[in-house]
Formats: C-alpha cells, sequence, structure tokens
C-alpha cells in the first residue's frame, strides 16, 4: 500500500467534496473537534447522520402518502434534517430542505414531493461520497491536515 | 502564566493566598458544568464534544422537561426564591448539583428553549447563565430571548469559536458561587453594576478568544461585565444580569 499515494488520493476526493458543495467549512470544524481521545468522532457522526437522515426520509415520504398532508409534521422533519445536514456540512442537502420548507409553507403538494425525490437524491450521493472517503481514509491511515 | 514556576514560600502570605486561590480557580475553570439541552441527536454529540474539548463537564439531555428535572424543578412550579419554595427547589443544589451553564436550542417539539428560559429564570437557578441557540437568525426571535434573561443567542451550527464567548459567562458566575474568595472584590463587582461604561485595558485583549489566563481573573471581572454590556446592542434598556 503506497500509503503517499492514498493520502494524495485522499486530499484530492476531498477537496472535490468542497468544491462540488457536497461538503462545506462546517464538515472541516468536525475534523478539528477529532483528537487521539476520540479518533472516531468524525465517523461516529457522519454515521448518526446517515441513521437520523435515513428515519427523516421515511417519515417525509410517509407523510406525503397521507390522503390529507399534514404539512406542519412534513415541515417538522425537513426542518430536522435541514439541522442536522447543517451541523456535519452536508450543504446540497441543506439547500434542497431550504426549498422544501418554502413549498410546505406554500402547502404545495408536488412542490413537496418533489423536493423530497431531491433531497433523497442528495442525500446518497453525499453518503457515497462520504463513504468513499471513509474507505480510503481507513486504507490509508489519518487525513493529513 | 507562570505561577508554578514562581518560589512561593519567598512570597509575603497574603501574595500566597492570592496565588492559591488564583489555582484553585483555575480548577475550576477546568471543571465548570453545562446542561446542553437539544432535541437532534447530531447535534448534542457535536455539542458534547465542543465543551469537552473546551474541558467543560457536559451533561446533555434531549427536552426540556428533562433538563427541568434534572434541575429538580420538574414538580416546582413556582421556584421563586421565597422562604417557602426555596427550601426545595435549593434540595437539588445542596446535593452538591453543580451548573455553571445552561445552553439550550430554541426550537424543541414540547417545551421550546425560550420556554425553558422563562422557567430557569423563574427559579431559584436563574443566576445560572442560559445561552440559546438556534439554526434560524430571526432577530425577534434573538431579541425575544435576550429579553427574556439569555446571556447570549448563537447561531448553529455551532464552532470552536463560539465556546470563546461561553467562557466570559462561566467567569463572570463564578462571582456567584464563590463565598470564601476576597469578599472586597464581589463587593467591587457589585459597585459596578450600574458602571457600564468604564475602560479597562483589559477590554482589548479580552475581546476576541479570550485567553485563559487566570492570573488576570480578578482583574477581568471588572472587565468582563462592563465589555459584555458593550457586546450586546441589542441590550439596550434591559437589566444585565450580572
Amino acid at each position: 500500500m503506497d500509503v503517499v499515494k492514498l493520502q494524495k488520493q485522499l486530499v484530492d476526493y476531498r477537496a472535490s467534496l468542497y468544491h462540488e458543495a457536497f461538503l462545506d467549512e462546517q464538515f472541516t470544524q468536525l475534523q478539528e473537534l477529532q483528537d487521539e481521545n476520540n479518533p472516531d468522532f468524525v465517523v461516529e457522526v457522519v454515521s448518526l447522520f446517515f441513521e437520523d437522515s435515513e428515519r427523516l426520509l421515511n417519515e417525509l415520504a410517509k407523510a406525503l402518502e397521507q390522503q390529507s398532508i399534514d404539512f406542519k409534521r412534513v415541515d417538522a422533519h425537513v426542518h430536522q434534517l435541514k439541522g442536522s445536514s447543517s451541523s456535519i456540512g452536508a450543504q446540497r442537502v441543506q439547500k434542497v430542505c431550504i426549498t422544501f420548507r418554502n413549498y410546505c409553507e406554500e402547502q404545495n403538494v408536488e412542490g413537496c414531493l418533489k423536493c423530497l425525490q431531491q433531497v433523497k437524491h442528495e442525500y446518497s450521493l453525499v453518503k457515497t461520497k462520504l463513504e468513499t472517503m471513509f474507505k480510503i481514509l481507513a486504507a490509508g491511515g489519518s487525513i493529513p491536515m | 502564566m507562570e505561577l508554578k514556576s514562581d518560589n512561593i514560600q519567598d512570597r509575603p502570605e497574603q501574595q500566597q493566598q492570592q496565588m492559591q486561590q488564583q489555582q484553585q480557580e483555575q480548577q475550576e475553570q477546568q471543571h465548570f458544568h453545562v446542561l446542553a439541552v437539544d432535541d437532534s441527536v447530531i447535534d448534542r454529540k457535536l455539542l458534547e464534544k465542543l465543551l469537552k474539548v473546551s474541558s467543560y463537564q457536559v451533561t446533555c439531555v434531549d427536552s426540556g422537561d428533562k433538563a427541568l428535572e434534572y434541575l429538580g424543578l420538574l414538580n416546582n412550579l413556582d421556584c421563586h426564591s421565597t422562604s417557602s419554595s426555596s427550601s426545595c427547589s435549593q434540595s437539588s443544589q445542596q446535593e452538591g448539583l453543580k451548573v455553571n451553564l445552561i445552553m439550550t436550542d430554541f426550537c424543541m417539539p414540547g417545551m421550546s428553549g425560550y420556554d425553558l428560559l422563562k422557567r430557569v429564570k423563574g427559579s431559584s437557578w436563574k443566576d445560572v447563565p442560559v445561552v440559546v441557540m438556534s439554526s434560524e437568525n430571526v432577530p425577534s426571535r434573538i431579541s425575544m430571548c435576550l429579553e427574556g434573561g439569555a446571556e447570549e443567542f448563537l447561531l448553529k451550527p455551532l464552532q470552536l469559536s463560539d465556546l470563546d464567548k461561553i467562557q466570559a459567562y462561566l467567569v463572570k458566575s463564578l462571582d456567584h458561587s464563590c463565598t470564601n474568595m476576597d469578599k472586597d472584590l464581589i463587593g467591587d463587582n457589585n459597585d459596578n453594576d450600574d458602571n457600564s461604561n468604564n475602560n479597562y485595558s483589559e477590554d482589548s485583549n479580552n475581546d476576541n478568544g479570550n485567553s485563559n489566563n487566570s492570573n488576570n481573573n480578578f482583574s477581568k471581572r471588572k472587565a468582563i461585565s462592563s465589555e459584555a454590556t458593550e457586546r450586546r446592542p441589542k441590550m439596550k434598556g434591559v437589566a444585565v444580569i450580572v
């Protein structure tokens, strides 16, 4: 295993995630909080994010399938998703959530359904990207800061 | 700060006492206990880490109700410091429960952060600084919380730099908990309550990124109470809780 190559791959990959706005500076903050006492901090937080998001996406799908949609409930879920994506720096997910909330306010069913698809898409993209990054990390060791 | 490298034995007794008190304060500073309230599991984890990295002790709860329960306020609807209710609400304090700061999310299902703020400020824990956090930058919300007695309103996601602001409130709160410390200084602080325009040279040093310099603790207290007022233009006409 060429560690130097792996590290470069990691640095480049990570840079691309920022460049394409999958991640923003909040993700950097997370990395800065990680230390020897808690070397898996970032992975733990991100895993929590995955679990929480999947739960919320399921709830959203259910809520929007109802005959009579409870937009307040939908909005509450989106608000949570917006918050957690913002907390880990998943910028694109957060952005869709903002649009999503506007549709909730307008009680626009079509708009909400469209946003649900979009947010699912963005979520699965960032999930794949982060998982890939963690794999490179696991293979290569630490992220050079 | 080089307290430890000084030859303590050579100094006059009064100075020795002062230095010991400063060292004690330093240790206490490292063990400030923060009660963190947030319904989001991710934000709780983040906040806990931010606080631990800054050497604070943390207790996290996921709702306002749990926070009140923790503070021993759940069953006591009226916890003003009147003689009848003070005994029951202070019992948790007498048991040694120490909370130096409460940090709460604003938007929570059930009891909001604002509701929690009001409950705390109406109880025997009213002197504990409360910081409210929110992901939304709503000016009316911010002023409502500040007027409700919150020390600070922080926007999420929180960063390490936000913790610097918090340190100022914690040092201030030490004033209320110390009884054996130099009473002259406490007296001085009380006199300073009305004197919000004092300009101390330490102010510029304390502006951002408060240094952990316990050396300056005694003089820092005065600087911080005036600084806290200066930093919050929205607090016009509102009593600063010192």
